[in-house]
C-alpha cells in the first residue's frame, strides 16, 4: 500500500508547489508591487459619494455599465490610470457594456438629467433597456447621482494638480450655474417639489446637441428637450431669471462658438495670438513659443495618423479604414479658426479621430488650432522644421499661457 | 442493484435513516441540481427578457436587472452545474474505488447546506445584498458557509480516496481530488471577506478567482467525470494514459494564471496581462490533449451517440468544449480581445463553457446516475429526448445571437458610434436570446418533471437491467418479457 501510494506522492506535491508558485506571482507579488501612489488629480470619497457607490454596486449597475476608458473608446474621455482607483475599497470594473462607460461620466450631465434617467432612463432616451430604478428613495438617488458627478476628470472628485483644489466643485461657482427648488409643472412627478441643479447648457443647445447626435437614428420623438425645458424655464420664476445667466456660461463640450468664446475668455494672450500671430506667415520670438508648444502636441497626439508634417501619412494611416486627413489639401487653409476648434474638439465620428475635448484642455485645443492653421498655409512645418529651440523652457522667455506639456 | 430501495425496507426505522441510504447524498444533489437547473434558467429567461423588454417587471425591486442577473449566475453556476458535479461525484469516486461514500450522513449534510447557501443567495442577490465581485456575489457569511462546505466536501472525496480497495488511482480520481485542493484556495482568493485588495489590484484578485472557479472547479471536476463516463459508457479503454497526464498536469499550470486577460486595456500592470495572454494561449495544450484523448475513446463508437442519451449530452458538451476553448485563446490576445472586450461576444463566449459544455456534462451526469443510485427506471425517455433537444437548440441560438451581436457592437464601437446607438441595434438579438431561454427553460421544466415522476410520483417504477447499452434511459430490444 505504501509503495503503491508513493507513486502519486511526488507528482501531487510537485503539481501543488507549480499552483502554490502560480499564485505567488499573479495574486500575491501584484499585491505587494503594484500599489498605485495617492493621485493628485483626485480626493477622496465623501459619505454621501460612498453611499451612492454602495446603491451603484447592490442595484447592479455595474453588469451594464463598465468603469474603465479604454485607449481604443471613443467619446469616453480620457484613458482610466491606475490611480483613479486609489479611493476605491472595492473594484466596480464591469465586464460588459450594455450601457456606456461611466469613468469619466462626471460634468457630462447635469444633476438633473441623471435623477431623471434613473427614475425612467426611456424618458431622457427613447430606446434605452435601463431599468427603471424608481423604486429607489430619493435620498438615495440623489447619492447616487453623487457618485457619478464625482467620477472622471471633470467631476466634482478631480483636483487642479497645480493648486490641489478642486477643479469642478458643485458649488454653483463653475460647473453648476446654483441649485433651485423645482415643483414638476406636468408629467407624471407633477406637483412634487426638490432640488435642481440648473444646467448651463441653454435649451437650444441641447436639442442642437441632441439633434446632431441622434439625427435619423431615432423613429421616437426626443422627448429629453420638451421636458427639460418645462421643467427648467417653463413654470419656475427662479429658473426664468436662471435663464439669462445661464446663456453666457456655455460650456465648451457642446458648440463651438460659445466653447471658443469661453475658451478666449479664459486666455485673452492666446486668442489674440491664435487670431493674429500667423496672419504674415511668419514666426517670431513671442509665437513660436506657442506654436512649438502646438507642434509638441501635435507630435505627441497627431503625428501617428496625420503625419509629423501633417501630411496625412502617419505610421497608424495604413491601418485606417477612413485614412487620416491631409492638412496640405486646399480646403484646409479655409478653415476658420472656428472650425478647427470645433472639428478637433468632437473629432470624426465613424473615424478613430478622438473627441480632444475629453483629452486636451481649451488652450492646447488652441494652440493646436494655431498649429495647424500654420501647417496648412506652409504646407508642412516651414519655420517649426527642426528641434524646437525654447520647447523645453518657456517661463525663461515669456509668460507662457498653457500649462506644460504631460510628461 | 436497488440498494436505494432495499436499505429503505430493510434497516429498523429511525428518523436518521434518510440521512444514511447508501447512493442517498448523490441522489439529492442530482435531484437539487435538476431543480436549481430550472430556478437559474427561469432567473437567465426573465433577465434576457428584461434586456428585450425593459418596463417587464416594474417596481419590484427584487426582480430588477441588476439583480437577477447576478442571482441567475450563482443559481446555475453554485446550484444547477456544481451539485450536477458534486452528485456525479459521490457515485464515480466511490465506483472508481471500490468503496462507499466516506459518509453519506454528512454528504447529505453537505447537500443541506449547499441548497441552504443557494437558497441564502437568492434572497440575499435578489434584495440587494452581494459583494459587487463577478461570479463572487455571494455576501460575507454565505462565502463562510461554502468554505465550510468545501471543506467538509474535501473530507468526504478524501476520506472516500483513502479508504479506496482499489489500488490504481484512476485520472477521474486526479481531477477530482486535485480539484478539491485547488478550489478551496482559489475560492479564498477570489472572495473580499478572506482576501481584501483595495483600488484597482482587487479586479486582478476578482478575474483570478473569476477565471479560475472555471478552469479548477467547473473544468476539473467536469473533465473527471467524463473521463469516467466516456470509456464506461463506451466500454472502450481510455486512448492514451500519457495524454491524460499530459492535460491534467498542464490545465493547473496554464489555467492559473489567465485571470488577468479579463483587464487588458485596464491600468494592471503589463507583465501580468503578458502572463496571462501566454498561458491563455497555451491553454490549447491541456485542452487538446484532453479532446483528443476523448475523441479518440470514442473510436467506433460514435453511433452510440444516437440511442444512448447520456452520451450524448456528454459528447454535445465535448464539442462545444472544443469550440469554446479554440475561440477562447484567441480571444484572450490582446488583439482580439482590443475588438471584442465588452461586447455581447464574451457574454456567449460564458454561456458556450458553462451553458454550452458544463451545463451538458450536468445534465448527462443526471441521466446517467439517477437510475444507478435510485434504482428506478426513467419515467420516459421522450421527455428526456425533447429536453435534449430544446436545450441544445436554445443553447445554440443563444449563443450565435450572442456572438452576432457582440460583432455588432464592437464594429459599431470601432467605428465611432456611442454604446447607446450599439444597444438599440443588437435589440433584434436578444429579443432572439430571450425566446433561446424560453427553450432552455422549456426543457428545464421536462427535466424536473422527469425527475420528481422518476423518483417521487412514479406509479411503476421499472426495475429494469441497468448495465445494458442504452444507459438506464432508452430502450432496451434486449429485454424479453417472459
Amino acid at each position: 500500500m505504501t509503495t503503491q501510494r508513493a507513486n502519486y506522492i511526488y507528482p501531487a506535491l510537485g503539481l501543488t508547489l507549480i499552483l502554490a508558485s502560480i499564485i505567488f506571482v499573479v495574486v500575491l507579488v501584484p499585491r505587494w508591487t503594484f500599489r498605485p501612489p495617492e493621485p493628485r488629480d483626485l480626493r477622496d470619497y465623501t459619505a454621501q459619494e460612498l453611499r451612492g457607490r454602495e446603491t451603484y454596486k447592490s442595484e447592479g449597475c455595474w453588469y451594464c455599465h463598465s468603469m474603465v476608458s479604454r485607449p481604443q473608446d471613443w467619446d469616453h474621455g480620457r484613458r482610466s490610470k491606475a490611480t483613479d482607483y486609489y479611493y476605491d475599497e472595492y473594484h466596480l470594473l464591469g465586464s460588459e457594456r450594455s450601457g456606456p462607460d461611466l469613468a469619466n461620466i462626471g460634468g457630462k450631465f447635469p444633476d438633473q438629467y441623471h435623477m431623471l434617467h434613473h427614475k425612467n432612463p426611456r424618458y431622457v432616451k427613447p430606446g434605452s433597456i435601463m431599468p427603471r430604478y424608481d423604486y429607489l428613495s430619493e435620498q438615495q438617488l440623489i447619492d447616487l447621482t453623487a457618485f457619478l458627478q464625482s467620477l472622471g476628470p471633470n467631476g466634482t472628485r478631480a483636483l487642479d494638480v497645480r493648486t490641489g483644489k478642486a477643479l469642478y466643485a458643485n458649488t454653483g461657482e463653475t460647473r453648476w450655474a446654483r441649485v433651485v427648488d423645482f415643483t414638476w409643472p406636468s408629467g407624471p412627478l407633477a406637483g412634487r417639489t426638490e432640488k435642481v441643479a440648473v444646467w448651463k447648457l441653454s435649451v437650444e443647445q441641447q436639442r442642437a446637441q441632441n439633434e446632431e447626435n441622434y439625427a435619423g437614428h431615432i423613429e421616437v420623438p426626443y422627448r429629453y428637450t420638451a421636458e427639460i425645458e418645462e421643467l427648467m424655464y417653463g413654470s419656475s420664476h427662479e429658473a426664468a431669471n436662471a435663464k439669462g445667466a445661464l446663456q453666457a456660461l456655455a460650456t465648451p463640450a457642446f458648440t463651438n462658438r460659445e466653447a471658443l468664446e469661453e475658451a478666449r475668455l479664459e486666455d485673452p494672450d492666446v486668442k489674440a495670438w491664435v487670431e493674429n500671430s500667423f496672419k504674415e506667415g511668419a514666426i517670431t520670438a513671442k509665437n513660436r513659443l506657442l506654436a512649438n508648444y502646438g507642434k509638441g502636441l501635435f507630435n505627441n497626439q497627431c503625428a501617428p495618423c496625420h503625419g509629423v508634417d501633417g501630411n496625412g501619412k502617419g505610421q497608424a494611416a495604413f491601418t485606417m479604414t477612413k485614412r487620416p486627413a491631409n492638412f496640405w489639401e486646399d480646403r484646409f487653409s479655409s478653415y476658420t479658426t472656428d472650425t478647427w476648434y470645433w472639428r478637433i474638439s468632437r473629432g470624426v465620428p465613424a473615424t478613430q479621430m478622438p473627441r480632444w475635448e475629453y483629452t486636451l484642455d481649451a488652450n492646447q485645443r488652441l494652440t493646436l488650432t494655431a498649429f495647424l492653421k500654420y501647417v496648412s498655409a506652409n504646407h508642412g512645418l516651414g519655420q517649426l522644421k527642426g528641434a524646437p529651440a525654447d520647447y523645453d523652457r518657456p517661463a525663461a522667455q515669456a509668460p507662457m499661457p498653457v500649462p506644460a506639456p504631460a510628461k | 442493484m436497488v440498494q436505494g430501495l432495499d436499505s429503505t425496507v430493510n434497516t429498523t426505522t429511525r428518523w436518521t435513516n434518510w440521512l444514511d441510504e447508501e447512493h442517498s447524498a448523490s441522489k439529492r444533489f442530482l435531484i437539487s441540481a435538476a431543480i436549481w437547473s430550472l430556478v437559474g434558467t427561469l432567473f437567465g429567461l426573465l433577465a434576457a427578457s428584461e434586456y428585450y423588454w425593459p418596463d417587464l417587471v416594474h417596481n419590484v425591486p427584487q426582480l430588477q436587472f441588476g439583480r437577477i442577473r447576478p442571482t441567475h449566475v450563482n443559481v446555475v453556476a453554485f446550484g444547477f452545474i456544481s451539485m450536477a458535479n458534486i452528485g456525479a461525484i459521490f457515485y464515480v469516486i466511490p465506483e472508481l474505488c471500490r468503496t462507499k461514500l466516506y459518509s453519506e450522513r454528512w454528504g447529505n449534510i453537505l447537500m443541506l447546506a449547499w441548497n441552504g447557501v443557494i437558497v441564502g443567495g437568492i434572497l440575499c442577490l435578489t434584495n440587494g445584498i452581494t459583494e459587487g465581485r463577478e461570479y463572487a456575489e455571494l455576501p460575507w457569511f454565505l462565502d463562510i458557509a461554502v468554505m465550510a462546505a468545501l471543506i467538509l466536501y474535501i473530507v468526504l472525496v478524501w476520506g472516500t480516496v483513502l479508504n479506496r480497495k482499489e489500488k490504481q488511482l484512476y485520472v477521474s480520481i486526479w481531477y477530482i481530488a486535485g480539484t478539491t485542493l485547488w478550489f478551496p484556495v482559489v475560492y479564498l482568493i477570489g472572495n473580499r471577506v478572506f482576501f481584501a485588495v483595495p483600488g484597482i489590484g482587487d479586479a486582478i484578485a476578482n478575474w483570478f478567482y473569476g477565471h479560475n472557479i472555471l478552469g479548477l472547479w467547473f473544468t476539473t471536476n467536469g473533465i473527471g467525470l467524463l473521463y469516467y463516463f466516456l470509456p464506461k459508457i463506451t466500454r472502450n479503454p481510455l486512448y492514451s494514459h500519457l495524454l491524460s497526464i499530459v492535460g491534467f498536469s498542464t490545465i493547473a499550470m496554464f489555467y492559473t494564471p489567465t485571470g488577468t486577460h479579463h483587464l487588458l486595456q485596464s491600468p494592471v500592470p503589463e507583465w501580468l496581462k503578458a502572463v496571462a495572454v501566454i498561458s491563455s494561449v497555451m491553454l490549447l495544450v491541456p485542452v487538446m490533449s484532453v479532446l483528443v484523448n476523448f475523441f479518440l475513446t470514442m473510436k467506433g463508437k460514435w453511433a452510440m451517440m444516437t440511442t444512448h442519451l447520456p452520451l450524448r449530452f456528454f459528447i454535445t458538451g465535448l464539442f462545444f468544449y472544443l469550440l469554446t476553448c479554440t475561440t477562447g485563446p484567441f480571444q484572450a490576445t490582446r488583439w482580439v480581445n482590443w475588438y471584442l472586450h465588452f461586447t455581447h461576444w464574451v457574454v456567449g463566449h460564458a454561456h458556450f463553457a458553462l451553458l454550452g459544455t458544463f451545463g451538458f456534462v450536468g445534465w448527462g451526469a443526471i441521466y446517467y446516475v439517477v437510475p444507478r443510485v435510485s434504482g428506478r427506471q426513467w419515467y420516459s425517455r421522450r421527455l428526456a429526448n425533447a429536453h435534449f433537444w430544446l436545450t441544445l437548440t436554445g443553447t445554440s441560438l443563444m449563443i450565435v445571437a450572442l456572438t452576432v451581436a457582440g460583432l455588432i457592437q464592437a464594429s459599431a464601437w470601432e467605428e465611432g458610434l456611442p454604446v447607446y446607438r450599439g444597444v438599440i441595434m443588437v435589440a433584434p438579438f436578444m429579443g432572439l436570446r430571450a425566446f433561446s431561454g424560453l427553450l432552455i427553460v422549456t426543457g428545464q421544466v421536462l427535466l424536473v418533471y422527469n425527475v420528481f415522476k422518476t423518483l417521487v410520483f412514479a406509479e411503476d417504477p421499472l426495475e429494469g437491467p441497468l448495465e445494458d447499452a442504452a444507459g438506464g434511459i432508452l430502450p432496451q430490444p434486449a429485454r424479453v418479457q417472459p
